[in-house]
């Protein structure tokens, strides 16, 4: 599915506009959106899932336009959300879960619903706990059982919200993967504050700041924005100035500093940026 | 189909609840009708009675509060309203059944309060319909169980001390309120439609 984004604002009553004459096309395949708190990461998806309306501004998606009603309904019938704050109900279990969302999703056969439910539920590795109630499940499977129902209907486009915020390494990387692979033959929109999750699944970013695009393109692009900045100071007691601190790393003789910086501190040796580094250097040219 | 039957699966407690209290109030009179004259036996009845019409609203705040999918059902085809207008036809329903049960077995025992023959059944009827129809509305607006829970109570007050007693007619009794609370619960039904609405209010809570 391609998604076109074009002059899209969105106020708020009382509030700064969360979305701000944002232009953006964005491709098929695993497209990672980041940016700070507050940045209108959620408000964009809640407005690609024909949920809220803009203010301002029309979205696209395979060349059908959202504001119209009709467009939006048939958008939801070829849409898997996963939102940020799902509690599924705790007393079903998850086969009844997936079940309910199928009907919700207008699944009508009762032959399809099971069967989609059986496989969805094998793919996230729920198969096990299929009929315990959901109350009984942890933190990672309950998320997993929410990944399954956005998957009910095989839909063609996935949007995803900070699907792995929460979750134990293990579950994280366990997650991602199955993104990865879903966002072989669909589009997958995911959300995050975990840049590393980008890093590994999304081959396309898009960086909202203020409401604004900040950065849209490939990953390796974003990247790019912190090559030859990009430092490891010798162990130092102070913070460098003027530089963004990635991360710190305590030795005996003072702290180890990763900066993006264009002044290092004398002694420090360039080393090749990641996807925080680009992203950082970004948030500091603004 | 499917859609109203995993309402009511999910529903099916609440569901019985009003023929639990019809089945227990008719038990009682059938009980008391050998013990008790019939005049005796209404002040009770008519104490008994009201039990479905609170039971209902705060049934019905309670199935249209608290969903934690809101969010969720928007994004699919079916949306928000039609989930929460189906619990409340269901939850409706369910007691207008039971309470018209009620109603003949009492009418038929001759113990119904203030029996005026079969047009008496508007009242029960009636009340629930004006209860849940405001309930729905409430819900919709505020979002809130603990204020939905209080209308109910606040209704039933209102019909039982300041409306009954002074419009005797048990048409115009019912009619008056019932096409305010029919108005109402358009109301609510428009609003309900607001995805927006209901997803940013709900996620401001």
């Amino acid at each position: 599915m391609f998604i076109s984004i074009d002059h899209l604002t969105k106020d708020f009553r009382g509030r700064p506009a969360a979305l701000n004459d944002l232009t953006v096309d964005l491709p098929q395949g695993m497209i990672g959106l980041i940016g700070p708190n507050g940045a209108g990461k959620t408000t964009l998806m809640r407005i690609l899932t024909g949920i809220i309306k803009p203010t301002t501004g029309k979205v696209f998606i395979d060349g059908q336009d959202l504001s119209s009603p009709a467009n939006r309904r048939n958008l939801k019938r070829h849409l898997g959300y996963l939102p940020q704050h799902i509690t599924p109900y705790d007393n079903l279990s998850p086969l009844e879960f997936l079940d309910y969302i199928g009907i919700l999703k207008m699944i009508d056969n009762k032959h399809m619903r099971q069967e989609q439910t059986h496989t969805l539920l094998e793919q996230v590795g729920l198969k096990d706990v299929m009929n315990l109630p959901i109350r009984g499940l942890s933190g990672g499977m309950r998320r997993r059982v929410g990944i399954a129902q956005a998957l009910m209907g095989d839909p063609q486009l996935l949007v995803v919200d900070e699907p792995t915020a929460g979750l134990d390494p293990e579950e994280r990387m366990r997650f991602r993967t199955l993104l990865a692979q879903l966002g072989q033959d669909r589009s997958v929109i995911l959300s995050t504050h975990i840049l590393d999750d980008v890093a590994q699944t999304c081959p396309w970013v898009c960086v909202l700041r203020f409401g604004r695009k900040q950065y849209d393109g490939p990953t390796e692009g974003l990247i790019h924005e912190a090559a030859g900045h990009t430092w490891i100071t010798p162990p130092i007691a102070a913070p460098p100035e003027n530089a963004t601190i990635i991360n710190a790393e305590p030795t005996p003789q003072g702290t180890r500093y990763r900066i993006v910086t264009d002044t290092p501190p004398a002694g420090s040796v360039e080393t090749a940026p990641n996807l925080e580094d680009g992203y950082m250097a970004l948030a500091s040219e603004r | 189909m499917a859609f109203v039957g995993i309402q009511l699966k999910r529903l099916y407690r609440l569901v019985l609840l009003p023929f639990i209290l019809t089945a227990g109030i008719l038990f009682v009179g059938f009980l008391l009708e050998g013990i008790w004259s019939p005049g005796r036996i209404r002040p009770l009845m008519m104490v008994l009675t009201q039990v479905p019409v609170i039971a209902a609203g705060l049934s019905t705040a309670f199935v249209l509060n608290g969903d934690p999918i809101i969010e969720l059902a928007e994004s699919t085809p079916t949306g928000w309203r039609k989930v929460q207008v189906t619990r409340m036809l269901i939850i409706t329903g369910a007691f207008l059944t039971a309470v018209g049960l009620l109603f003949i077995g009492l009418h038929m025992m001759r113990l119904w309060p203030r029996d005026m023959g079969w047009v008496s059944i508007i009242s029960p009827v009636g009340s629930i319909f004006i209860v849940n129809c405001l309930v729905f509305l409430i819900a919709v607006l505020t979002t809130s169980m603990p204020t939905s829970s209080l209308a109910p109570i606040a209704i039933w007050l209102f019909l039982c001390f300041v409306w009954d007693p002074y419009i005797t007619d048990p048409v115009r009794q019912r009619l008056i309120p019932l096409f305010i609370a029919a108005a109402g619960a358009i109301f609510g039904w428009n609003m309900c439609g607001d995805a927006e609405r209901n997803v940013v209010k709900v996620a401001a809570l």
